[in-house]
């Protein structure tokens, strides 16, 4: 019996599975609404990010034997949507419409 | 066991499902902006699917090529095609050549006041333009011409798709002289382009400007017309020939 | 586990197409396309995990980068346009 399939590595997982996914409907369902475009680039943004890490981290407690992959992808979210959050800001608050 | 496959299997069809969904919100955008971005939720959709039926080479190429690649040679296409280029003369205090006054001595002086005064490109009419092609997503791009010459010789030399003249320069043309011309007063649009024209002879620029169809030919031949200088005229009439 | 996550993360995904397709705002827009992107990329990261096939998971990470950069190119191409 290897560690991930402990009780308490097994619930972890799953909770941060399913926390990643209320994470991904919260800022997804502000896209619904009628507000300014940089109000819901912060909630997406926001949730889109940490709910993406926590899935991804979901995952590495499940499978670690793709770590490289998975950590990979984790810091390839935390810098680039960070990134893209601050160039979509920058570029719809100068800009208009075409 | 065939049920638990087909359990199994369900994303796939959910996300292939997808695939010809976007596929058709690309086809119903009339915006080539829109378009655009709803281009890249059809690349990202078209990976996952490849990525899921298990052919990974395929998904990395769709990512790269078909998205990136594609997206970004796209928009700088339509930004450098969707546009209307307008001429217009740069200083409008010099619109009037001397030889042009001698033809009509009469209106003399009151015609140079009122021609710089609508000689100049005033915010209005780009405005105006701009609403008038709004819906045809069309750009407007503003180019400065030092004289009445190089305007019009760049309409014949096809460098721009409309000029914004002064009434002047053509009512005083041998031309023109004998059709008459409701619109006395106002300056001149003249555009080359047939569909042009018939965008802009529409209700609200048309209050602003006389539109004008005028075929790239016609315009070097008017050319012609206008220069009094004889080598001018040797050098057109070449590049006429030559093309 | 990971197949009804996958199924909760496509239905995810739906919202983000469907704002797309009936906003008019070009950044809305490009919001949603933003959101889709990455969405779509920890699918095809979760389908790798499912399957334990590390050649679908490397295209994920890439398509999570390339998607980012390529929506940040766009972005700027877009602003150009307004501004000119």
């Amino acid at each position: 019996m290897t560690w991930t399939e402990l009780p308490l590595v097994d619930g972890i997982s799953n909770f941060c599975l399913v926390g990643g996914m209320v994470f991904w409907f919260w800022g997804t369902t502000q896209l619904l609404t009628r507000r300014s475009v940089l109000f819901k680039l912060h909630g997406l943004s926001v949730s889109d990010t940490l709910g993406s890490l926590a899935i991804v981290f979901g995952l590495l407690l499940k499978i670690p034997n793709e770590w490289p992959l998975l950590i990979l992808a984790m810091i390839c979210l935390a810098v680039w949507n960070t990134m893209l959050g601050y160039v979509l800001a920058y570029c719809s608050t100068s800009g208009d419409q075409p | 066991m065939n049920e638990l496959n087909w359990a199994n299997d369900l994303p796939i069809y959910v996300i292939t499902a997808l695939l010809p969904l976007s596929a058709a919100m690309v086809i119903f955008q009339s915006n080539p902006y829109h378009a655009l971005v709803i281009r890249g939720i059809l690349g990202a959709l078209a990976a996952a699917v490849y990525a899921v039926l298990g052919a990974a080479d395929v998904s990395l190429t769709e990512a790269l090529m078909g998205t990136l690649l594609a997206i970004t040679l796209y928009a700088i296409a339509v930004r450098s095609s969707l546009v209307l280029q307008l001429g217009y003369l740069e200083d409008p205090t010099i619109v009037t050549p001397p030889h042009l006054l001698h033809l009509d001595p009469e209106t003399r002086a009151p015609d140079l006041t009122q021609e710089s005064a609508n000689a100049e490109l005033d915010s209005t009419v780009v405005e105006c333009l701009a609403n008038t092609f709004k819906p045809f997503y069309l750009r407007i791009e503003l180019v400065p011409y030092p004289s009445l010459t190089a305007l019009q010789r760049a309409l014949g030399d096809r460098e721009v798709h409309a000029i914004y003249a002064p009434k002047f320069s053509l009512s005083s043309s041998p031309e023109d002289s004998t059709s008459p011309q409701p619109h006395s007063g106002k300056p001149q649009l003249i555009t080359r382009v047939q569909r042009l024209y018939e965008i802009m002879r529409e209700k609200p620029l048309s209050d602003l400007a006389a539109i004008t169809y005028q075929s790239a030919h016609q315009s070097a031949n008017l050319l012609t017309n206008l220069s009094t200088d004889s080598s001018a005229n040797v050098t057109l009439t070449q590049e006429r020939k030559s093309s | 586990m990971t197949n009804a996550i996958l199924i909760t993360a496509i239905l995810a995904l739906l919202i983000p197409i469907y704002k797309a397709c009936t906003e008019e705002d070009i950044w809305q827009k490009m919001l949603a396309l933003s959101s889709v992107s990455s969405k779509v990329s920890i699918a095809i990261l979760l389908v790798s995990v499912q399957r334990d096939d590390w050649s679908i998971g490397v295209v994920a990470v890439i398509v999570l980068s390339v998607g980012n950069a390529g929506l940040m190119l766009l972005a700027n191409v877009l602003k150009r346009m307004g501004e000119a």
